[in-house]
């Protein structure tokens, strides 16, 4: 489908789209659109199914090197511009991340922005893409950081893995506002600077972006999994599984599983969590208790006597993944 | 007198790819396994033809649309979460 050259002295860039480029150091899967020109290595099992082709010389190969070349046309300010007044509103309003999806026209030449729809906190968004509007290629996405640096994440990483394409980062800390700008292709990243896709006058657009309202709010769903149950929980007693595994009680280690014999909660429907020691001759272990789906936290003295109990559902740590795990009719043995 | 050869072409699109390619008469997955590198299309992506979901065996017509649809995607800060959604 897609032909196969051979990077030899007489060799000269040839005009399609995707090709295949035999070279001294291994076959390189060749992409190149008005937005950049790419060499990615072909893993082994491609370059054996390429095999057919005529055995070379291999001293009259040249080499090649892997790489991603920007070739973006230049993108206005004025885009910027309209996507940091989108975060920055959506920050002051839901205090939460925002992601935004970046079109091109290859009609007009020009980029368009788009919100998708999308449910945001204040460390992650997840969003929707979808169909490409008519005419309309989609060329990268921009979204934001609250309160943090602009820099891509693991999980902005794991994002980009099959959207080839440019993916911007804004940083929003306080006043401070910074900007990080990749190429993804073929999993691989090419860091750009800014002034590569906006020109020079990109740090006072982002400096200045935000005064305005903007549309687009409608579009975010801001959530706060952490209601206020879980939040008193882990505020008294550490993050949920930051405990220890093992107690010293009366100068004896128990471990947790001896602890819940020892309080007579045993049974077969709760599952330990972590303790800790609270001080002054107390202790608390935590558990989930699988029927009534409830983080219990049971504070005890050292004769193992209860003191307090405190519970919360299990949806404050897992969000809308409660509603998508298969709890089952309740037994024991379902789960 | 030669008759002259018509191809029959595809417009396949996947996020910022967009390639006219000979694929009339080919099924959607054969295609979808032939461009998964070449495109980079994720395992979870959604074959749309002419703006309509259609399954592996649909078989491409002259001059259709095949998109390769990006449902969803998750940006955030540190590990990749399983929320929100």
């Amino acid at each position: 489908m897609f032909p196969v050259y051979v990077k030899d002295a007489a060799f000269c860039l040839p005009a399609d789209p995707v090709y295949y480029l035999r070279t001294r150091n291994g076959l390189y899967l060749v992409k190149q659109n008005r937005f950049f020109r790419s060499a990615i290595p072909v893993p082994d099992e491609g370059a054996a199914a390429l095999a057919a082709a005529p055995p070379l010389a291999m001293a009259e190969l040249l080499t090649q090197a892997e790489e991603i070349i920007p070739t973006f046309p230049p993108i206005p300010l004025e885009i910027l511009e309209q996507a940091v007044t989108f975060f920055v509103n959506i920050a002051r309003t839901h205090g939460t991340e925002a992601v935004a999806l970046l079109y091109y026209d290859s009609h007009t030449n020009t980029y368009r922005l788009a919100i998708p729809r999308q449910r945001a906190s204040d460390t992650h968004a997840r969003y929707e893409v979808g169909v490409t509007p008519e005419g309309l290629q989609r060329v990268g996405t921009l979204h934001s950081h609250v309160g943090d640096a602009a820099f891509h994440s693991e999980a902005d990483r794991v994002d980009e893995q099959a959207d080839d394409g440019l993916h911007i980062v804004v940083g929003l800390r306080g006043e401070s506002r910074s900007l990080a700008c990749v190429l993804a292709v073929d999993g691989r990243r090419c860091t750009l600077a800014p002034a590569t896709l906006f020109g020079e006058g990109w740090t006072h657009a982002l400096q200045a972006a935000g005064q305005a309202p903007s549309g687009g709010s409608e579009r975010v769903t801001p959530v706060d999994p952490a209601g206020p149950g879980r939040r008193a929980l882990e505020a008294r007693y550490g993050v949920l599984g930051s405990g220890r595994q093992v107690l010293v009680i009366a100068g004896r280690p128990y471990a947790l599983t001896e602890v819940m014999l020892a309080l007579g909660l045993a049974f077969e429907d709760t599952r330990v969590i972590d303790g800790e020691e609270l001080g002054g001759g107390f202790f608390v272990i935590r558990f989930f208790d699988w029927e009534t789906r409830q983080v219990v936290a049971l504070e005890f003295d050292r004769q193992f006597r209860p003191q307090s109990e405190t519970r919360v559902h299990i949806a404050e740590w897992m969000g809308d993944d409660y509603y998508d795990f298969p709890w089952g009719a309740w037994c024991a043995w379902s789960l | 007198m030669a008759t002259p050869t018509v191809i029959s072409t595809v417009a396949v699109v996947h996020g910022i790819h967009r390639l006219t390619l000979p694929l009339a008469g080919r099924a959607v997955g054969g295609v979808r396994h032939a461009l998964a590198s070449v495109l980079n299309i994720g395992q979870d992506a959604m074959a749309v033809v002419n703006g309509s979901p259609v399954g592996e065996d649909y078989i491409l017509a002259p001059d259709d649309h095949l998109e390769f649809v990006r449902l969803a995607g998750e940006k955030g800060v540190g590990l990749s979460s399983s929320y929100p959604r």
